[in-house]
């Protein structure tokens, strides 16, 4: 018979497009996960018990609208965000952002090194130990493989996020009591409820996610025929790092709700052994090392795309250090300075906290260029937003952005 | 000239009033002339914008304009088979032969011919994207070292203009013509019209392998 192929065959071909081009959306939304996300998810849960969750669902939407018009932006133009903002705004505008990125990011990979220390310490091994080679496998991974590679080792570390829903579950929650807060609204009218909303909408979508997505689609050579599977990609890797955000919510309302914020990761394993016996440290612990190894990876990798791009010096994983110095060379420096001070004594915590407010700075800019982007037909012409999608993603830009403003202005003011 | 310290210039009219700004420079393209000369300007009057041909202009410096007569704004769109320089060329990428990133345009060169100004180099300097960053002054001085010869880079992989179009070398990013810099510096400075000629008619075989 000519024409129509069988039904299973169609199906297995749609899968096998699915799984050759998965990976940058899985990546990019699950190293939103990390420490700093970890630590948000788990202290929401502490502080509001399950209150929170329906804001996740509100959040995921938007991840998935942001992460979308990313992806697509990368696969149609064959250009990352970084080349596009060059390209197509001021060239004042694409610095400010660069810069910022850069800022932002640096102060991250210190959070996600502070991270895998952290997490390492749960196991008894020191962070003077665990830090230097963590620094050293990101670093030969992403140097000296190829961008195949490196997305694999990325998603062998998602794996780790498993460790999340199986805590959520030992935990005991009151699933009636998660149901119901996940599908009605249910706010506190608090100060401290908007601040730990703003941080939680901050740490699921950061511009590190959106510039590494719509890179990662170019440098894997995904274009408008592969472009449909990668949707999925994208769609689905923002539903399932969301999923595993709930989980840690879930988990830690289940074990310590109402009890107040968390400061550290060893503070949520510990609260809940009680509940989930001897093997919550070794879960929390487990979940955060994949985090915070993913996201020491993504993060500085994000920047080293975004600069490259911006300046136009080649930029590929699968390039040779030879070949594209200045995106190896930026990525090293971040991990090296990253690794450093992340061992240097000191606060750290004031430090992450400043990187939130940059990242409450620039995600609304660089929101409202990738909205500007993916509604231009001089840009995607015929996969530019349509109507319906357009007025979705600029209601989602607008309240990221007035809450992202909001969190800049009550920090500066003291009272957050 | 440069391209990046031409946009924003004043606009003068025959009777030396100010009647708007330097939006951007037009060349002919269609031709495929190797430097390609400039065709117009376009000029934002209030909050009006349009071509005007290069008959219409007296006389080009990089730092204002002056019209022959009133400003007249023809169509709101470059004529057909031209380009816009700082809208389509300028910030766009350049790529060897073997599609591999060799830079960003930073800025473009125009230069005095025999037969009016033409586009001649490109400038791919981060020194000059630096100096854009900075006031209209600085953005109108033109670097010298690493600008290259406009012949070598010319080939857009498709329609320019278009989001995903790179700029195509004509060949390997090692073999780029760069334009002297005496050579640059003579057509650009304001020379007497025989000596300029003289030297810009070194600008295509005075460049180098």
């Amino acid at each position: 018979m000519v024409g129509a192929e069988a039904p299973p065959r169609r199906r297995l071909k749609r899968v096998l497009a699915f799984v050759a081009v998965a990976g940058p959306g899985l990546i990019a939304a699950n190293a939103g996960n990390d420490a700093g996300g970890v630590l948000t998810y788990a202290s929401a849960g502490a502080q509001f018990a399950y209150r929170t969750l329906f804001l996740m669902v509100l959040v995921t939407v938007a991840l998935v609208v942001v992460q979308e018009m990313c992806s697509r932006l990368g696969a149609y133009t064959g250009k990352g965000l970084g080349a596009l903002i060059r390209e197509q705004f001021s060239l004042r505008a694409a610095t400010a952002s660069m810069v910022l990125l850069l800022v932002a990011n640096a102060g991250l990979t210190v959070s996600e090194f502070a991270g895998v220390g952290a997490s390492m310490e749960l196991f008894g091994v020191s962070r003077y130990i665990a830090v230097p080679i963590a620094l050293v496998l990101i670093w030969m991974v992403t140097v000296f493989g190829t961008y195949t590679r490196a997305e694999r080792a990325a998603i062998a570390l998602s794996f780790a996020f498993v460790a999340y829903p199986i805590a959520a579950i030992l935990a005991h929650p009151d699933w009636r009591l998660v149901a119901r807060d996940l599908l009605t609204p249910h706010f506190v009218h608090s100060t401290a409820f908007l601040v730990l909303a703003v941080a939680l909408i901050g740490t699921t979508i950061t511009p590190y996610m959106q510039f590494y997505v719509a890179s990662a689609v170019v440098d894997k050579k995904i274009g408008p025929e592969e472009y449909p599977a990668e949707r999925i990609d994208t769609v689905n890797g923002a539903i399932v790092s969301n999923v595993v955000s709930i989980f840690i919510i879930i988990a830690t309302a289940a074990a310590i709700g109402g009890t107040g914020p968390l400061q550290t990761a060893r503070q949520a394993a510990a609260a809940l052994a009680p509940v989930v016996g001897s093997a919550a440290p070794a879960l929390f612990g487990v979940g955060l090392l994949g985090a915070s190894l993913l996201a020491a990876m993504v993060v500085p990798l994000s920047s080293s795309y975004a600069i490259a791009e911006g300046i136009g010096a080649e930029r590929s994983v699968s390039d040779s250090f030879h070949r594209a110095p200045l995106f190896f060379g930026l990525f090293t420096l971040q991990l090296v300075v990253g690794a450093a001070v992340a061992l240097a004594p000191g606060n750290l915590i004031s430090l992450v906290v400043d990187m939130q407010v940059l990242n409450g700075v620039i995600t609304p800019v660089l929101l409202a260029f990738v909205l500007l982007l993916a509604n231009r037909k001089s840009v995607l012409g015929d996969a530019a937003n349509g109507p319906v999608f357009r007025a979705v993603a600029t209601v989602s830009v607008a309240a990221v952005a007035v809450l992202a403003f909001t969190v800049v202005v009550l920090k500066a003011l003291g009272k957050a | 000239m440069s391209v990046a310290g031409a946009v924003g210039s004043p606009v003068h009219d025959g009777a030396g009033v100010r009647v708007g700004s330097v939006e951007d420079l037009v060349v002919v393209w269609s031709t495929g002339e190797p430097h390609p000369p400039l065709a117009g300007l376009l000029v934002r009057a209030r909050l009006q914008h349009g071509f005007v041909p290069i008959e219409e202009i007296a006389r080009l410096d990089d730092d204002s304009v002056r019209l022959r007569g009133r400003l007249v704004l023809h169509d709101a769109s470059p004529p057909t088979g031209t380009l816009a320089l700082a809208r389509d060329v300028v910030d766009r990428q350049i790529v060897d032969v073997d599609g591999a990133d060799v830079a960003r345009v930073s800025d473009l060169v125009l230069g005095r011919t025999p037969d009016g100004i033409r586009l001649v180099g490109t400038d791919v300097s981060l020194r000059t994207l630096a100096r854009r960053l900075g006031t209209r002054s600085m953005r109108r001085r033109v670097s010298v070292d690493r600008v290259y010869e406009w012949g070598s880079v010319a080939a857009f992989s498709m329609p320019a203009g278009e989001a995903g179009s790179v700029l195509r070398l004509t060949r390997a990013a090692a073999q780029l013509r760069a334009l002297r810099p005496e050579a640059l510096e003579a057509i650009l400075g304001d020379l007497p019209p025989g000596e300029r000629d003289r030297l810009a008619a070194h600008v295509g075989e005075g460049s180098r392998p």
